[in-house]
């Protein structure tokens, strides 16, 4: 299943790439600021597939921000 | 920057008003009947303070640095290096925010209507319509915003006039029964949707009419305070001190609604009300992580960035909460604090820094 799910993201990309390629073509310079985000993008989404637990950044904020929201709850 | 796509003031007004409405009404009244009580309606007066102070926030960096939305006004009243990297710090940050968005729009619909459908399909479904909108520009969508508008707002009132025959206003009583705090923080949870209005900040390019850039934004706040009002309130009246004990009070309340024997089931209203408002929010935030990206990397068209972003976009909805208690959790404690922090504090810091920064260059000069 998870096999099926990581080929799934990866058929994602090369969609994506095919449907950017004619704008890639014409800002060659942005190109490594499109594969700085698709590979950030790709990478997390193979990591979350294999590991849906991982904690995100609602649990990093919570680190910071608890005091303050124990204070809100109701 | 495209400078030929042109925003009408009232598409923006518009706009506007269904970013905020278009979860708010859903998710808000459940939050703050939990927090505030029966004196919940107080609590979209008082928190619309905040929507007006950032609206005048970013209209005068607006007035400070025409021509450039948020990220590129960083950028100059900061200075490159900090600028470019505060810059990225607020576009991760608001990637958060709109997966958060992205999340709730979904939990919504599986938890409630589409009940055997993976959560994933009805996420990479709107980000694929999302991203067809972003495409094809801000003048594009704010143009669909002018056109659910009028849709969303009869069915709403359509929904709360149907109730009117089971309102108890008695329900209003006592009045600050439990004192302010209460209310205080209840006030504090609703700022953190108005304090959203700062994304009218990348929108403010567009507008060509600019005299009329600030009037548009506050009578958008104006009409977001109203809304909430109503549907406060309405609420109140229906369910008294249980509108807390429902995840979304809206919804129920549509389930209450029977007239004669043919009149029922208007739930699917809510529905189409959540998914136009959520549609117009999701792709307004989603252009706006486009355009900051694109901004952050000087590249001049955000187009480029569509796709990527929308894919950060659907990965990070998936990430934010492992499900929809932890994530009403989070947003109505931790993350009410995080998101005013980001939307409201931060812009009034560069304001600060920006001004600050004029005033010495003019007794320099």
């Amino acid at each position: 299943m998870n096999w099926t799910k990581t080929l799934g993201a990866v058929l994602a990309v090369f969609a994506m790439l095919g449907a950017d390629f004619r704008l890639l073509r014409r800002n060659p310079k942005a190109g490594w600021a499109y594969a700085v985000i698709t590979v950030f993008g790709l990478a997390l989404s193979v990591t979350l597939i294999w590991n849906p637990d991982l904690p995100g950044p609602s649990e990093w904020i919570s680190a910071v921000y608890g005091p303050l929201g124990r204070w809100l709850k109701p | 920057m495209q400078q030929k796509e042109q925003i009408t003031s009232t598409q923006i007004a518009m706009m506007m008003f269904l970013c905020i409405m278009g979860t708010a009404l859903l998710m808000l009244p459940g939050i703050t009947a939990a927090i505030s009580g029966n004196d919940m309606w107080m609590t979209p007066l008082l928190g619309s303070i905040a929507g007006y102070l950032i609206v005048w926030c970013s209209w005068r960096l607006h007035r400070m640095y025409p021509g450039d939305h948020f990220i590129g006004i960083l950028q100059k009243a900061l200075g490159p290096v900090a600028g470019t990297s505060l810059g990225i710090v607020f576009v991760l940050f608001h990637i958060h925010i709109t997966g958060i968005t992205m999340r709730s729009y979904a939990e919504f619909l599986a938890g409630n209507f589409f009940e055997r459908t993976p959560l994933f399909f009805l996420v990479a479904s709107m980000t694929l319509v999302a991203a067809i909108a972003v495409k094809a520009g801000a003048e594009a969508f704010a143009r669909c915003s002018q056109i659910f508008l009028p849709v969303v707002l009869l069915l709403i009132l359509l929904n709360f006039a149907l109730l009117l025959p089971e309102l108890k206003p008695m329900n209003l009583l006592p009045v600050l029964g439990n004192g302010m705090t209460p209310v205080v923080k209840g006030t504090l949870v609703v700022q953190g949707w108005y304090c959203q209005f700062m994304l009218i900040s990348f929108f403010y390019p567009y507008l060509h009419e600019s005299k009329r850039s600030l009037r548009v934004g506050m009578a958008s706040v104006a009409g977001v305070m109203a809304a909430m009002l109503i549907s406060n309130m309405t609420l109140l009246f229906l369910f008294g001190n249980v509108t807390a004990k429902f995840n979304y009070p809206f919804l129920m309340a549509s389930r209450y609604i029977r007239v004669g024997d043919f009149v029922e089931h208007v739930e699917a209203m809510v529905m189409m009300i959540w998914v136009l408002g959520a549609f117009v929010k999701i792709t307004a935030f989603y252009y706006v992580a486009a355009a900051g990206f694109a901004n952050v990397f000087r590249v001049n068209d955000y187009r480029l960035f569509v796709y990527p972003v929308g894919l950060v976009i659907a990965v990070m909805s998936m990430w934010v909460a492992p499900n929809m208690q932890e994530l009403a959790n989070f947003l109505s404690t931790n993350g009410t604090f995080y998101i005013l922090s980001g939307y409201l504090v931060f812009p009034f810091l560069v304001l600060a820094v920006a001004w600050l920064r004029r005033r010495a260059s003019a007794r320099r000069a």
